[in-house]
């Protein structure tokens, strides 16, 4: 060991065994993977979520870090999710007409859009023969990830799974959402906002939210009341799904 | 977010502030969904033995749940006579 890299490798030690790392360097994956999204002029393909997730796996899978470990320090970044919540009444505040306007059409989007997910997820996924907790893991797949969680554990699917699930679709769903509701030719922000918030959660909100203030507004709610949808409507195709041979 | 929706209009010069932070971390909601995505190493063998099966029923259904949802909005904002 030479004079030179002595206090850096100290600094590294120090660093490596703290939570602190793998916040920052999550924070710093995902700065990065939003630049490069707008070098690239905001092209939806270049998701800074997934980016930052290819990003930190091979850095995980590269130093031979455990998840857990990784998860010690990302967990704070969990904090901000209140701080998001509370955020998300200043934009309501500011489109309180719209979205008072739009209320039948958003019931009814909400309750066909949470249909039309779960269920053909799920059937896909029978139809390929995969093992029951694998069907059910998926049918929360389009609202929020910690929701999604505590309804697959509650139906008998394998939490961690729905995790993943959630997040890949969110990312699609915030992909194909400008040209799919183009091709649709959907243009009031309010409905493109809100169908992408039942589809896509918190990601596509997030992407909502890069374009258009009012698509975020109502992706956030479309986000909020299908948490509240699915809880009720996903045990029910559960069991269904249970009770079919 | 009850409290900061009923304050908003009252903060007067905060306003601006208030506002400018808020949609910060609004559009930077992505974040808070990497580490959620990162733990798809815990179940790579799970997700390697029916990848196929999961990227069709993710991708078919993401977009089926996204037309459904946005064609049943624009039927009901039609059927109260709304553009």
């Amino acid at each position: 060991m030479n004079e030179a890299t002595a206090p850096l490798l100290r600094l590294w030690v120090y660093l490596g065994a703290s939570p602190l790392l793998w916040l920052s360097v999550t924070v710093c994956a995902f700065v990065a993977a939003a630049r490069v999204q707008r070098g690239l002029r905001g092209t939806p393909w270049a998701n800074p979520v997934l980016l930052s997730v290819l990003l930190l796996l091979a850095l995980l899978l590269g130093t031979g870090t455990p998840y857990e470990r990784y998860f010690e320090g990302a967990q704070f970044v969990h904090f901000l999710l209140g701080m998001a919540t509370v955020s998300l009444a200043v934009p309501l505040r500011r489109h309180w007409d719209a979205v008072k306007a739009a209320l039948p059409a958003m019931s009814a989007a909400l309750v066909v859009g949470n249909l039309a997910g779960s269920v053909s997820a799920m059937a896909i996924l029978a139809w390929f023969q995969a093992p029951v907790p694998v069907v059910l893991s998926i049918a929360p797949k389009s609202v929020t990830a910690p929701v999604a969680m505590g309804i697959s554990e509650k139906i008998g699917g394998l939490p961690p799974l729905t995790a993943v699930l959630v997040v890949s679709n969110g990312i699609f769903g915030a992909i194909v959402a400008t040209p799919l509701l183009n091709l649709l030719r959907l243009r009031d922000p309010a409905g493109r906002g809100f169908a992408v918030g039942i589809a896509a959660h918190g990601i596509g909100t997030a992407r909502a939210f890069q374009l258009n203030e009012t698509a975020g507004t109502f992706a956030g709610i479309g986000m909020a009341a299908s948490t509240l949808v699915a809880s009720v409507l996903v045990p029910v195709l559960a069991r269904w799904f249970g009770a079919a041979p | 977010m009850v409290a900061l929706y009923v304050a908003y209009p009252h903060l007067g010069r905060l306003e601006a502030e208030v506002q400018r932070v808020a949609s910060g971390i609004l559009q930077n909601l992505g974040l808070l969904f990497v580490p959620a995505g990162v733990g798809v190493m815990l179940h790579l063998g799970l997700v390697e033995q029916w990848w196929v099966a999961l990227l069709v029923a993710i991708g078919a259904s993401t977009v089926l749940g996204m037309a459904a949802a946005a064609g049943a909005f624009v039927w009901v904002q039609k059927l109260r006579g709304r553009p």
